[in-house]
């Protein structure tokens, strides 16, 4: 379609715009924060996208995931990712996984893809997950919220992020007691989305060894060092 | 000497109204000694994650310097 890209100029070359056509992102996760993940890429242009998720859409969903509507309650949430990117953008294919990310299966979920997204709810699939990528030596990008706050940082094979941030053995964090609103998943989203582009287009910023933590309510945004 | 605390996340409401606290301690005290100075057990709290020194992250037991910003970020995990 003539014109889709226009406005990514200035910003993404034309050249670049074919290459993300190119490209693959594997997104797990298809609830808040991979619903904003998958429309952005979508909407960028990024070709080939996997959406993984086991989960069907319920109604406490409906405050905060991009993909759901009282439509769709009850369908597997990778499905409707398929369905509803094919609507937005026909150049990009969603292949939809439903299933949950497990050790057994991590790897060839992510296998031949260009960057992995984190957009998961619990910790022990976070580090299944950052063990996968290494294993795989595919770039991660992790995106996590709780209430007003969230966080961002791009993990290269072996950086283990993941492992220093979560020290322990508990499965979740402070968002059982914030829950999750509609605004700071749009926002975390997309700033996995935006270091996603600079990892696949090699643009330089991107938050390697470094935690971007967000809080939307004190308008606190602080970049810390994890060392390298 | 003399460190600066603050907490993010729900950590903050320890702090109630302050959005960060001096405190005075002992030379060469780990992160988890001024904060205790400060009213908080790290192995209390549920939801604590991990602690930075001048944005830097740092382990518990690391020890600080004189002026040195010692921030305390809660887990989040949600997705």
């Amino acid at each position: 379609m003539e014109h889709r890209y226009d406005r990514n100029r200035g910003t993404i070359s034309s050249e670049e715009n074919k290459k993300l056509l190119t490209q693959s992102v594997c997104v797990i996760g298809c609830g808040g924060l991979g619903g904003g993940v998958i429309e952005g890429l979508t909407r960028l242009g990024v070709g080939h996208i996997t959406a993984v998720d086991g989960d069907v859409f319920e109604a406490s969903n409906l405050n905060r995931q991009v993909l759901s509507n009282e439509k769709v309650l009850g369908r597997p949430k990778a499905e409707e990712a398929a369905r509803q990117m094919k609507e937005i953008n026909s150049d990009v294919t969603v292949a939809p996984v439903v299933d949950f990310l497990t050790a057994e299966n991590a790897r060839r979920l992510i296998a031949g893809h260009d960057v992995v997204v984190d957009a998961l709810d619990n910790i022990s699939a976070r580090k299944t997950l950052e063990q996968a990528c290494e294993a795989e030596q595919i770039p991660l990008v992790h995106g996590a919220i709780a209430g007003w706050n969230g966080q961002v940082a791009v993990i290269m094979p072996g950086d283990r992020l993941i492992q220093m941030l979560y020290e322990g053995d508990a499965d979740k964090g402070e968002e059982l007691e914030t829950g999750n609103p509609s605004f700071t998943p749009a926002v975390i989203s997309n700033l996995e989305v935006a270091e996603v582009l600079k990892l696949l287009l090699e643009r330089p910023g991107s938050l390697q060894h470094r935690l971007l933590t967000v809080n939307l309510l004190h308008h606190e945004y602080e970049v810390i060092d994890f060392g390298e | 000497m003399k460190v600066t605390i603050a907490l993010r996340g729900t950590l903050k409401k320890l702090f109630g109204d302050e959005p960060e606290r001096v405190v005075e301690v002992p030379d060469n005290c780990t992160c988890d000694e001024a904060l205790q100075a400060a009213g908080i057990n790290y192995k209390e709290l549920k939801n604590f994650g991990f602690v930075s020194v001048n944005n830097m992250r740092v382990m518990i037991d690391d020890r600080l310097n004189d002026g040195d910003y010692l921030k305390a970020f809660s887990k989040v995990s949600g997705g």
